[in-house]
């Protein structure tokens, strides 16, 4: 168990590694000088390099290279070429509206999936038990930009219940920021609800087959316990699963979202840094987030050894 | 012969894969009369007519360069199912290649293949799609190329897991041990044993692609105007939606409806081609 | 009348004066939302007009200033005189006393000395030295004197020192590194705060010079580059003004009784460059088609989507100036003209081409949909390419390799400024070094004579010569001047449009809510 967790540290160090080398001579080879971003249409060619010295683009990119990596190392996260603010402080005020839109949208999914897989699944082949799954399979076709578009035109534009964009800070009013969240969690939310609904039932019907629930079953223990003490528990796994690698997901995936709404979150803030060549920026970010992903695998996979013991690691 | 007609008599039997077909089947014959006949121009602009309501001329009605939505429905239905087709088979192909080589070749290099797989499947795929549109400039092939290799991985590990397990297969152990080559024994032995999973799994990373399609393209990464796509449909109906809210329903039932149809045939086709795997619906 | 019901009349009269006054002076905070974010805020150091928007006149002021009806006026400077010195020419300020930076500091003429010195010192390395160029020196001549020393005639420099970036007066000594993120100024408003990608906010100044000035205790200035995002926020309440709007945003508050629309033409000319170097282009018969082609009022009515919220203009120039010439009729909407001219240069059938469209500037990327679809109606086979910003500056903008592009130019109401970059810069060979890639000499020579004289009359002949020029060899396609469209609660006072890209917050204020 300890070599195993020992190697696979060890190989998300690797992949870590080898992505902050891909994503930095990425970012350098693209087209679009940072320097001449930040100009425009005004620049002239002395004041151009002066900025590109000042900015140190002029470096060799191997040294840039071992500047950047060396401060992410030691927790120096570098300066935004933009904003000319510390790269931490940026990303940390994009953090606090994307992680709560991420749990907001996982809240929904599970408080609406979960009960309609399991119900599903108590009901199988009745009515509801079809009507479950016909709701699922729309909302595993709906793009859930679409959802927002939809959801934003009937409650903002119509209903004027919710705003139609922007973020309120926190700061200023929860309920407020709370407000501006609901919407574009809901799109987000409730295409994952169908995923947890689908999976839930299945994974449910799944166990339900087993030896030990029919034993249980035949020793006559009542329906709800066998349901709640047996099969329950087990049929979790999978569906914690693929909620985790749906949260570390969302954490960069919301760009979508987070454009339909405006919300000024880690994707947003992204995807703007890539047109403006803020280039420390994006590395960053797209370090941070290989980091949540291949570590929320590696968290995935060792609950999931913890809660199932016929799971065997190598 | 007989176990074809099983095939056919179950496939009658599923109702996934029986209304999964259809759709299907209705979306591509809408994509293919688009490319050749649509009621307009879908590029043609009548600034005199923009935003127009639905009408008999106009079924679903203009968009706000006055060009006719159904029109562009039907044109961006054919870019949207190219982009998935391309993206699907080609990714579909370099996963299957990267999967059987690592497999077969076992030990470190297996392990060193997995590692760069990894690195792909780590990479945020709309941040990587955006990253390569930045590079190469926003369009349909880079467009297609991201979504591409998106699918890459996801063929790599299911064809070298599967791979793996057929390795221990005596027929394919037995293949090895008679000196056949590894390109022939993935060739003829490995290959049609993992044809059907990978079938599967096609149909749904289809759908999938449309979607990715759809979200690039409502980013401004995809199809390029004037010529039409869903997701560019959404974006400038988003433009409009205090003027027109109608235009942002079409395209986005559209692609609904098609990635409907494809889930549902991918479901159908697991439930017939692979009987161990216990019938969730 | 007797004395006494006189001064009760003049007591009346006070009172009312008062009453209106107070009225303007109520205070309350003003949210803007505003599209584009600053990149600093030391417009010494950047050439962001959306840094300018809100430094200048609010935080920065300089010398003197634009009013809305387009005239020059003293703002730190009471008043000037110009004397012609043979090859120099002199200009003598005389400055506001009383004058105290927001740090507490008097304003002197060591502060303007100070401010010009940073922003021609080439360490500096200002993107905004440029136009300044022909100021020699900066003398102070006493604490409240100062001259600046032009080679030749400097004409423009008044219209300059009321308009362009970097002429904000900084406290002398101050650190330039430091008023990005934390200007100080003479100004109206005090920085208070900035959170990046969310908002800054501005306090009232209560010293300043100006008895009464400005009307608001607070000013928020939001961004929000999503329009549909920044109209549902005013429709909300939760900003007051919304700054830029587009046409179909400004069309759904008109019918709403709590919300107004305030428009103007501003210093703005739309354009369709076109890379004259390059054949076919190189052929004045072609540009001259392609002049033909377009329908400038098919492009307004689906642009801005109201004819009134648009100006077509013929040349590179604003209506606003009173250097404009109207030449608008030189290319009349006139397909089967542009066929016939096509055809003289030798392309019956038309040609292939490509127009580069700037994302995320959804105005130009539809405009040029627009102007593809009437090219291909005259057989022109037009593409679209749509290149993200760093992109489009880098192919089109630096290294010239493109065909057409559809973008918006700057047009200062002084028309030196609108011709010393695109018309004047050549290489070595004498060819171009702008992105059109137009050269003319016989025009560099009229620029040249438009900078050296101070006669008004003499200008306007040489401008209008000019315009007329550059419209006849058909440099580009000169589309619109689309009308700045302000979105803003009813009760919201003051707004005027000026003829620079500024956010003059000092004459706003509330009334009656």
């Amino acid at each position: 168990m300890i070599t195993y967790v020992f190697r696979r540290l060890l190989s998300l160090i690797v992949s870590c590694f080898l992505i902050s080398v891909l994503v930095f001579v990425v970012m350098h080879v693209i087209p679009g000088d940072p320097a001449q971003i930040m100009l425009g249409t005004e620049a002239s060619p002395a004041t151009l390099s002066a900025l590109r010295v000042q900015l140190g683009l002029d470096r060799p990119i191997y040294v840039q290279y071992g500047a950047w990596a060396r401060g992410i190392l030691t927790g120096d996260l570098g300066e935004s070429l933009r904003y000319h603010v510390p790269i931490l402080g940026l990303i940390s005020s994009r953090l606090v509206v994307t992680v709560p839109l991420a749990i907001l949208a996982m809240l929904i999914a599970v408080v609406i999936g979960l009960p309609a897989g399991l119900y599903a699944a108590t009901r199988r082949g009745a009515p509801g038990d079809y009507g479950v799954i016909a709701l699922s399979q729309a909302g595993l076709s709906i793009p859930s930009f679409w959802l927002g578009i939809l959801l934003m035109l009937v409650f903002s534009l119509k209903l004027r219940w919710l705003p139609a964009g922007g973020f309120v800070p926190w700061s200023k009013s929860v309920a407020g920021a709370l407000q501006s969240l609901l919407l574009p969690a809901a799109a987000l939310g409730l295409i994952r609800a169908a995923v947890v609904a689908r999976l839930g039932r299945s994974s449910l019907l799944e166990v339900l087959g087993r030896d030990y629930i029919r034993t249980a079953r035949g020793k006559g223990v009542r329906e709800i316990v066998v349901l709640w003490k047996h099969a329950l528990r087990n049929s979790l796994i999978p569906i914690v699963t693929v909620l985790g690698m749906q949260f570390a997901s969302l954490l960069a995936g919301a760009i979508i979202i987070e454009n339909v709404f405006y919300l000024p979150g880690l994707g947003r803030l992204a995807f703007q840094a890539i047109g403006q060549r803020d280039l420390p920026v994006v590395q960053d970010i797209v370090v941070l987030v290989a980091v949540l992903v291949v570590g929320m695998n590696l968290i995935v996979d060792l609950a999931y050894a913890l809660l199932d013991p016929r799971i065997r690691l190598e | 012969m007989k176990s074809r007609r099983t095939f056919s008599k179950r496939a009658g039997r599923s109702v996934s894969f029986s209304v999964g077909i259809l759709i299907v089947a209705a979306v591509l014959l809408i994509t293919i009369v688009g490319a050749f006949y649509t009621p307009y121009d879908p590029i043609k602009m009548h600034i005199q007519e923009s935003l127009a309501p639905p009408t008999w001329q106009h079924p679903l009605g203009t968009d706000s360069y006055g060009r006719d939505v159904a029109s562009r429905i039907m044109q961006g239905a054919s870019n949207t199912i190219l982009v998935g087709v391309v993206a699907v088979s080609g990714g579909m192909v370099l996963g299957i290649l990267f999967g059987l080589v690592a497999g077969l070749a076992g030990g470190m290099r297996d392990e060193a293949m997995m590692r760069v797989i990894d690195v792909l499947y780590a990479f945020p795929a709309v941040l990587s799609a955006i990253l390569f549109s930045s590079v190469f400039g926003p369009n349909l092939t880079n467009c297609m190329i991201a979504i591409g290799i998106y699918n890459v991985p996801i063929f790599a590990r299911l064809t070298r897991g599967s791979v793996l397990a057929a390795r221990e297969e005596e027929y394919v152990a037995a293949a090895v041990a008679i000196g056949r080559s590894r390109a022939a024994v993935a060739w003829h032995h490995i290959l049609p044993n993992i044809i059907s999973p990978l079938v599967v799994q096609g149909t749904i990373q289809f759908a999938g692609a449309i979607l990715a399609e759809a979200g690039l393209s409502y980013l401004g990464l995809g199809t390029q105007p004037p010529f039409a796509s869903w997701g560019g449909m959404l974006r400038d109906a988003q433009t409009f939606m205090g003027l027109d809210p109608l235009l942002a329903v079409f395209p986005g039932i559209s692609i609904a409806i098609t990635v409907l149809g494809l889930n549902l045939l991918g479901d159908g086709l697991r439930d017939l081609l692979d009987p161990s795997f216990v019938r969730s619906y | 009348m007797n004395k006494k019901s006189c001064v009760l009349l003049v007591i009346v009269v006070v009172a009312l004066a008062g009453m209106a006054a107070l009225s303007q002076t109520s205070g309350g905070t003003l949210t803007v939302a505003l599209m584009a974010e600053p990149d600093g805020l030391n417009m010494i150091l950047t050439p962001a007009a959306a840094s300018f928007q809100i430094v200048m006149y609010n935080i920065n002021e300089p010398l003197l200033r634009y009013t809305a009806d387009r005239k020059i006026e003293p703002l730190l400077a009471t008043s000037y005189e110009v004397t012609d010195h043979g090859k120099e020419t002199y200009y003598t300020f005389h400055l506001r006393s009383g004058v105290v930076f927001h740090n507490g500091a008097p304003f002197t003429a060591r502060d303007v000395k100070y401010t010009f010195d940073k922003l021609l010192d080439p360490k500096t390395a200002s993107p905004n030295a440029s136009l300044f160029s022909f100021v020699k020196e900066i003398d102070v001549i006493d604490s409240l004197t100062v001259r600046f020393v032009t080679q030749g005639a400097g004409a423009p420099l008044i219209g300059y020192l009321a308009s362009a970036k970097g002429t904000g007066i900084i406290p002398a000594g101050s650190d330039m590194d430091a008023l990005r993120t934390h200007p100080i100024g003479t100004g109206p408003f005090k920085f208070s705060e900035w959170v990046p990608g969310d908002h800054i906010t501005l306090v009232r100044n209560n010293h300043y010079w100006q008895p009464g000035v400005p009307y608001l205790d607070k000013v928020i200035c939001r961004f929000i580059p999503d329009q549909a995002a920044s109209l549902a926020a005013l429709r909300a309440g939760d900003v007051d003004l919304v700054d830029r709007m587009v046409g179909e945003n400004a069309l759904q508050i008109e019918n709403d009784p709590a919300l107004k629309v305030i428009s103007g033409p501003q210093n703005l000319v739309q354009i369709l460059a076109m890379n004259d170097s390059r054949p076919p282009f190189d052929n004045v018969l072609v540009r001259r088609a392609i002049c033909y082609a377009i329908n400038r009022d098919e492009i307004i009515a689906a642009t801005d989507l109201r004819a009134e919220w648009g100006s077509p203009v013929g040349s590179q120039m604003t209506p606003l100036s009173p250097y404009y010439v109207d030449l608008v009729g030189r290319y009349p909407y006139d397909p089967t003209k542009a066929r016939a001219l096509l055809a003289m240069a030798g392309y019956p059938h038309g040609f292939s081409t490509t127009i580069y469209l700037p994302q995320p500037y959804q105005f130009h990327i539809r405009t040029g949909q627009i102007i593809a679809d009437e090219l291909r109606q005259v057989g022109i086979d037009c593409k679209l390419q749509i290149l993200e910003w760093g992109q489009w500056l880098n192919r089109v903008y630096k290294q010239w390799d493109y065909d057409m592009t559809v973008i918006a130019t700057d047009v200062s109401i002084e028309p030196a400024a609108n011709f010393a970059k695109g018309f004047e810069q050549v290489q070595k060979d004498g060819s171009s070094a702008y992105y059109w890639q137009y050269t003319n000499k016989y025009l560099r020579d009229l620029l040249v004579r438009g900078r050296d004289t101070n006669n008004f009359n003499e200008r306007r002949t040489i401008y209008a010569m000019v315009q007329t020029l550059i419209s006849d060899d058909a440099v580009m396609a000169w589309i619109q001047v689309p009308h700045q469209l302000e979105g803003m609660n009813v009760h919201v006072m003051g707004y005027h449009i000026l003829p620079l890209y500024v956010l003059d917050l000092g004459s706003i204020y509330w009334e009656g809510k």
